[in-house]
């Protein structure tokens, strides 16, 4: 049995690993309100509209000094909202607050308002966290509202009002982004709106005057249960608004395959399809995955597939596909492989680096490589070492200097990459991988290897 | 829904901001730290939007005499 180092928080109970498999007990100072939550029926309702995942209870357990133990739906790849898109973002919040919602017309409250309590599974966001519900006691106000606001309001904010890469906050705060830096850096226009007034700059000042007094916290105060569903609903409505940064003329067309004609797109399509036939995998990554045109023919084969891309847009458009076409067993993930999402939080521990989340059965690198070995100087040798630990398959596309994608990366710098040639490759991946096969992509001089590691 | 009864609204009831600012929150029972102004400012913003649903629902009713509406779906569900 492994515990999941990032489930320390919450005495109700903690997250294990055993043969594959997530479990999650509950502990008896939950049972009161778990079973609430299941005799309200609100679990049924969560799980019936696709809300809450999904989980069975351990009829049988090897733990005497825990109340139960669930079996929940395992999510194929764990990821965090540093690596969300927009949109992604924006739909986990408006999931955690319909989850709230829903739960206040039950008797109960969330108890936190965590973004690492969604995830997604089968293109849309989900709640994880089944102990985060509580009985709500008359009166009391909602505990996860500060959580909320730097979890999800805060880097919503500032990617619609700012800069989309400001998402990227939430690696350096992994509580969320607090409301007096955003208070900072969010344009003078945003505060013009009265709910973002509000929420951003006077909850940020009350917090900073909170801070400094000396507060009574024996005092009663009374908040009723309207009045909460009242924040929420503003908070929906608030968080509904927020849009995607550019318009659709602006990033419509951003990608166009025009290094390709259609035999060479077709043909390139036809490789992967057979590699990926002689590995048959169950999981796949797809590095540099761009809108994830060639992920997609890993996912509607019904592989679980993840698409890596450093670019926000790419990643907006992605996630916008899923959702438009209902796609299942794809996740778009911003990820920049030149600095990878690190291991952070408590220990380094709590949230990890992709390698210790998923091993998946094979990943793939489709023009790419001239990427990280040309713009970022790595090494090719290096490169290799770090695919071949990933996975134990890879479909890596070689692109030669002539290409004219290299030559616009050569066009502004010195040509310091005299091994940069595909003898020079297969050389340097020698070290890591075995060549299964290479076949060179038609009208083009782009190769397409299938490796296995050594 | 930002329009312009909203904004109406909203600077009327900058009124109760100033008396509520006096409030208290009350005890946290919580294994994460809520934060007390985030609980003072949902008391303060919970008072305010009461004010404006106040006058949005006399409004509505008014509206509801002239212009039937259907009841729609709950779209926060």
């Amino acid at each position: 049995m492994n515990s999941v180092e990032s489930s320390f928080r919450d005495p109700s109970g903690y997250v294990f690993e055993e043969d594959n498999e997530i479990y999650r007990t509950v502990n008896y100072c939950y049972k009161e309100n778990y079973d609430f939550l299941l005799s309200s029926g609100l679990c049924d309702n969560l799980v019936k509209k696709g809300y809450l995942i999904s989980h069975e209870e351990l009829e049988e357990s090897k733990f005497k000094d825990v109340y139960k133990v669930l079996k929940p739906v395992k999510i194929p790849f764990i990821s965090y909202p540093y690596e969300w898109s927009f949109s992604q973002l924006k739909d986990a919040a408006l999931l955690t607050l319909k989850v709230q919602y829903l739960a206040l017309k039950y008797g109960m409250i969330l108890k936190d308002a965590s973004a690492y309590n969604v995830q997604f599974l089968d293109g849309k966001p989900v709640f994880i966290d089944t102990l985060s519900f509580e009985i709500y006691k008359e009166g009391q106000s909602w505990n996860g509202y500060k959580q909320f606001c730097q979890h999800f309001l805060a880097p919503l904010l500032l990617m619609s009002y700012k800069d989309l890469r400001l998402n990227q906050l939430l690696k350096t705060n992994i509580d969320g982004i607090p409301l007096d830096l955003l208070n900072s850096i969010l344009p003078i226009t945003a505060k013009f709106v009265p709910s973002i007034f509000f929420n951003v700059c006077v909850q940020a000042k009350l917090q900073k005057d909170c801070e400094k007094r000396d507060i009574d916290y024996k005092k009663k105060s009374h908040i009723t249960k309207q009045q909460l569903v009242l924040i929420n609903t503003k908070l929906q409505d608030l968080v509904n608004s927020l849009k995607f940064p550019l318009k659709d003329s602006e990033w419509g067309d951003y990608y166009t395959f025009t290094n390709y004609d259609k035999a060479a797109f077709e043909s390139k399509k036809s490789i992967i399809n057979s590699y990926i036939d002689k590995v048959h995998p169950k999981t796949l990554w797809d590095f540099g995955a761009n809108n994830g045109l060639f992920t997609r023919l890993a996912s509607s084969m019904g592989i679980e597939s993840v698409a890596f891309d450093i670019d926000p847009i790419a990643c907006e458009k992605n996630y916008n596909m899923i959702k438009k076409n209902n796609e299942k067993f794809l996740l778009p993930v911003l990820f920049d492989l030149t600095n990878p999402s690190p291991n952070i939080g408590w220990a380094n521990k709590e949230r990890v680096e992709i390698s210790l989340r998923q091993k998946p059965d094979l990943i793939m690198g489709l023009a790419l490589i001239h990427h990280i070995a040309i713009s970022n100087n790595v090494p090719l040798e290096s490169i290799a070492k770090y695919f071949s630990a990933l996975s134990e398959y890879m479909i890596l596309e070689f692109v030669p200097k002539e290409d004219s994608q290299v030559q616009k990366l050569l066009a502004t710098r010195e040509d310091i990459f005299p091994a940069y040639n595909a003898e020079g490759f297969e050389l340097a991946f020698s070290k890591y991988y075995n060549i299964v096969e290479k076949k060179e992509v038609v009208n083009s001089k782009r190769i397409l290897y299938l490796l296995k590691a050594i | 829904m930002i329009n312009r009864y909203s904004k109406f609204y909203f600077y009327i009831s900058l009124i109760p901001l100033i008396v509520m600012l006096a409030l208290h929150s009350q005890p946290a029972d919580a294994y994460i730290n809520p934060g007390s102004g985030s609980d003072l400012f949902q008391i303060i913003y919970s008072g305010i939007l009461s004010v404006l649903m106040f006058f949005k629902t006399i409004f509505l009713k008014i509206k509801g005499v002239f212009i039937k509406t259907d009841n729609k779906e709950d779209k926060y569900e």
